[in-house]
């Protein structure tokens, strides 16, 4: 206990965590004041219900906070979850054993291919990162409204039921999800590339004049974070069991402000994975909140774009005062 | 006799028809600290460059212990032993010392960075050259002394056998200084050879076993340190005769002051003082990095003071920002008239009537008729060689170029007149058109003040020279004393 307290008076752990630190005491103190006034909220039934609406928007968030680490973002990101939602369901074969395995590969294959394609706009010809993603976002939402122009489709039973499944009364993609966390975490902070991603986000003169390929790992990141969100689009096509188009678009928007409620900063460097992750619980769980206390959708939107508003103020303000 | 690592032979090397380099001979032994010395823009940096691999010399050889070598990117350089710790730091800000110092070297073990490799690593380095520094420290909260040794034990991790310091201590307080020589002398004791910038004379001496003087992208001589004393060393530094493009200075002074500043400070001024007269111009002069830029910024509301009063014809004014000091009718012309003094996009016209908008407008519109009248006047009585003035900004000559920007602060009808480095990179003729105007302006009763590191352009154009060193004043010059060697002697610090 001594040693945590020691830890924590560090300077480099504050610098590194303040960010993280504070979302996960808003968490507490907000899961805290909703367990007071609903009895429902710490229901096993609800609690599930919280990991499952969060699952594809965590995949996202992190993939959108590697984007904000080498100072850019991926406003495509939610296009690229519906168009490998839309893969998925297109390629699979429901009624054989093994039907899933191509609809998954492909839709895995399409995220990580959409990401090159904006890591090399962004990192070969030097585009605005910005511009680049919200443009090739109505490429692949058009994709995705080509191949499968009405919701609907089928997906493969047992992946379905294995993926909506649980495990000791756990879900397993609460599982999964603690296992991407820790291999995202390991790549972002234990391996050289992810040195090389804060590197290039932090000082991109800095990282050229050290050897490091700054366009590669630009485009690297990129590819990451779009394999991340092709998996949020074949979780929610087993989780719908269907496919839809659209299903994707308000999730760019809320995976920047998950990063940022988590302590990333959009001058890059700074933010960690572990962070964003309280910063998706804190969205979800507003919703959630909304949602038991019977609120209108209307102004559940409203609410939901005034809360992000909110977090990107403070995020900038944090940046001021650095 | 000494065994020479490095001979460079016959370097030549010129930016764009400027030459930089004129068939410099350039020699360092094994173990020595070789200063190199010079006003700013003597080709000192120039020649480090070519060494670092930065540059590539047009003409001229490199031998590297004997051998003859091409060195063409800084990796070849970094390969062969040399490595250079650079005036901008090349650190990732948000990331540990750690992380900094491995860059794109992380050692790998099961795939994941090898930390206690790492810190096993950088710690003998340190305990080797009694560097103390923490390695969890996140780069951007250290001091830019400390940053300067981060950056020094990461070369160091490459065992270099030449290592370049480009002027390490400028930005350095007296006792980091100290530090830093301490470090070098450590370097010395284990075999390295170091070459050093330096920009204060007391250094040359402090620390030097020879030393080389550059003038004007020649190399005047080299001596050893422990042969010459400060008066030689200066002498050697100085020594032109004037070029005949200054108009003769203004002799009508009265002794009204238009101007005044007392006991301006700042995180980089020293109580800095002076009073510009009517009629005169006044020269700010010193060695690169001493204040100046931070004392033309003050002035004009672009660099927080802490303390100190600016007066204008006696009565105080308070400069809080820019747009206070236009207001007060202070205008500067900047030192880089590409970034901070014009919108090159933007057409000649646009440009010239940028800071007076407001006294043309009517009810918030801009008058079409007012704004020509200005514009015609403007371009006639700068004698701007423009086309049309509809062209953009970009289309202009250097030359002509700085006349907009000065054309268009003169647009405030400004009191005071802040020119900083007014003819860096136009021709000869523009030069002395612009110092015409300079001298016109002063005459007629605006107060110039002129910050130049063309020392020549200072004395050939000023009636007084305050010089700065280490932020503060140390000497106004005047008259007969305005020469070279008394500049250089108040710019390194020593009085005259």
């Amino acid at each position: 206990m001594t040693k945590v307290l020691k830890l924590m008076k560090e300077e480099k752990f504050k610098y590194k965590y303040s960010g993280v630190i504070m979302a996960y005491l808003f968490l507490v103190l907000f899961m805290v004041f909703i367990g007071m006034f609903d009895d429902s909220f710490f229901t096993g039934r609800n609690l599930s219900n919280v990991i499952y609406t969060a699952f594809p928007l965590v995949m996202v968030s992190f993939g959108q906070t590697i984007c904000l680490l080498t100072h850019g973002i991926d406003i495509s990101l939610g296009m690229i979850l519906s168009l490998s939602n839309c893969v998925c369901i297109v390629l699979m074969k429901p009624d054989e054993p093994l039907g899933w395995v191509t609809g998954v590969a492909a839709a895995l294959v399409t995220g990580m291919v959409c990401g090159l394609i904006n890591g090399i706009l962004i990192g070969r010809f030097r585009l605005a990162a910005l511009i680049v993603t919200l443009s090739m976002s109505t490429v692949y939402g058009g994709i995705a409204l080509y191949l499968l122009p009405m919701p609907g489709g089928s997906i493969h039973k047992g992946f379905a039921k294995f993926l909506r499944g649980k495990f000791y009364g756990i879900p397993v993609v609460f599982f999964l999800l603690l296992i991407v966390l820790v291999i995202v975490r390991a790549v972002l902070n234990q391996t050289p590339l992810g040195r090389k991603i804060r590197a290039v986000g932090g000082n991109y003169a800095a990282a050229y004049a050290t050897g490091i390929d700054a366009v590669r790992t630009k485009i690297i990141a990129h590819m990451l974070a779009g394999l991340l969100s092709a998996v949020g689009g074949v979780f929610l096509a087993a989780y719908m069991y269907s496919g839809d188009p659209t299903i994707g678009s308000s999730y760019s928007l809320r995976a920047i402000a998950s990063s940022i409620i988590g302590g990333a900063v959009f001058s890059g460097a700074v933010g960690d994975v572990l962070g964003t992750l309280a910063g998706v619980v804190i969205l979800t769980l507003i919703n959630n909140m909304l949602n038991l206390l019977g609120i209108s959708s209307y102004f559940q939107f409203l609410l939901q774009g005034i809360i992000i508003i909110a977090a990107l103020a403070l995020g900038s303000l944090k940046n001021v005062n650095r | 006799m000494a065994e020479e690592i490095l001979r460079m032979s016959g370097i030549y090397k010129s930016f764009g028809g400027c030459k930089a380099l004129t068939d410099v001979d350039f020699a360092c032994n094994r173990g020595e600290v070789h200063v190199l010395a010079g006003e700013n823009g003597a080709g000192k940096s120039t020649i480090l460059k070519i060494l670092a691999g930065l540059f590539e010399a047009d003409r001229g050889e490199i031998c590297l212990k004997g051998e003859k070598v091409k060195i063409r990117t800084p990796r070849q350089s970094q390969d062969m032993g040399i490595a250079m710790v650079f005036q901008e730091l090349t650190l990732v800000g948000e990331m540990t010392v750690e992380e900094n110092l491995f860059l794109n070297m992380e050692p790998v073990r099961f795939g994941v960075v090898d930390r206690k490799k790492i810190r096993r690593q950088a710690e003998t380095v340190m305990e080797q050259y009694g560097i103390t520094i923490d390695l969890d420290a996140i780069v951007c909260k250290l001091t830019v002394a400390q940053q300067q040794m981060v950056e020094i034990i990461k070369i160091l991790l490459h065992d270099p056998e030449l290592i370049i310091l480009d002027e390490p201590t400028s930005a350095l307080a007296r006792k980091e200084v100290e530090k830093l020589f301490q470090i070098v002398r450590n370097l010395i004791e284990k075999g390295k050879t170091i070459i050093f910038i330096s920009h204060r004379l007391e250094e040359v001496f402090e620390i030097g076993d020879r030393v080389t003087v550059f003038k004007d992208g020649e190399r005047v001589d080299t001596k050893l340190v422990s042969e010459i004393d400060t008066d030689e060393l200066i002498r050697m530094m100085v020594g032109r005769s004037l070029q005949n493009i200054f108009p003769t200075k203004n002799t009508q002074i009265t002794e009204e002051v238009l101007f005044e500043v007392k006991e301006l400070t700042g995180k980089a001024l020293q109580q800095v003082s002076f009073a510009v007269k009517k009629g005169e111009i006044l020269g700010i002069a010193g060695l690169q990095g001493h204040g100046q830029t931070e004392l033309m910024n003050a002035i004009s509301g672009l660099y927080p003071l802490e303390k100190g009063e600016i007066r204008m014809k006696g009565r105080e004014i308070k400069v809080k920002n820019a747009k206070a000091a236009l207001k007060n009718k202070i205008a500067l012309v900047p030192s880089d008239r590409k970034t901070e003094g014009l919108m090159l996009g933007l057409p000649v016209r646009d440009n010239l009537a940028l800071c007076s908008l407001g006294r043309r407008a009517r009810m918030g519109v801009i008058s079409a008729s007012q704004e020509k009248a200005y514009i015609d006047h403007s371009v006639k009585s700068l004698s701007i060689k423009v086309f049309n003035v509809n062209n953009p900004a970009s289309s202009l000559s250097g030359g002509n170029q700085q006349k907009v920007v000065l054309g268009k602060e003169l647009g405030i009808d400004p009191d005071v007149i802040l020119f900083h480095e007014p003819t860096r990179g136009i021709d000869v003729e523009a030069k002395n058109e612009f110092y015409n105007i300079m001298k016109n302006l002063a005459k007629q009763g605006t107060a110039v003040i002129m910050c130049s590191s063309d020392m020549m352009e200072v004395i050939g154009m000023s009636n007084r020279v305050a010089v700065m060193y280490e932020g503060a004043v140390t000497q106004i010059l005047e008259g007969e004393d305005i020469t070279e060697e008394n500049i250089m002697r108040c710019a390194m610090g020593i009085s005259v």
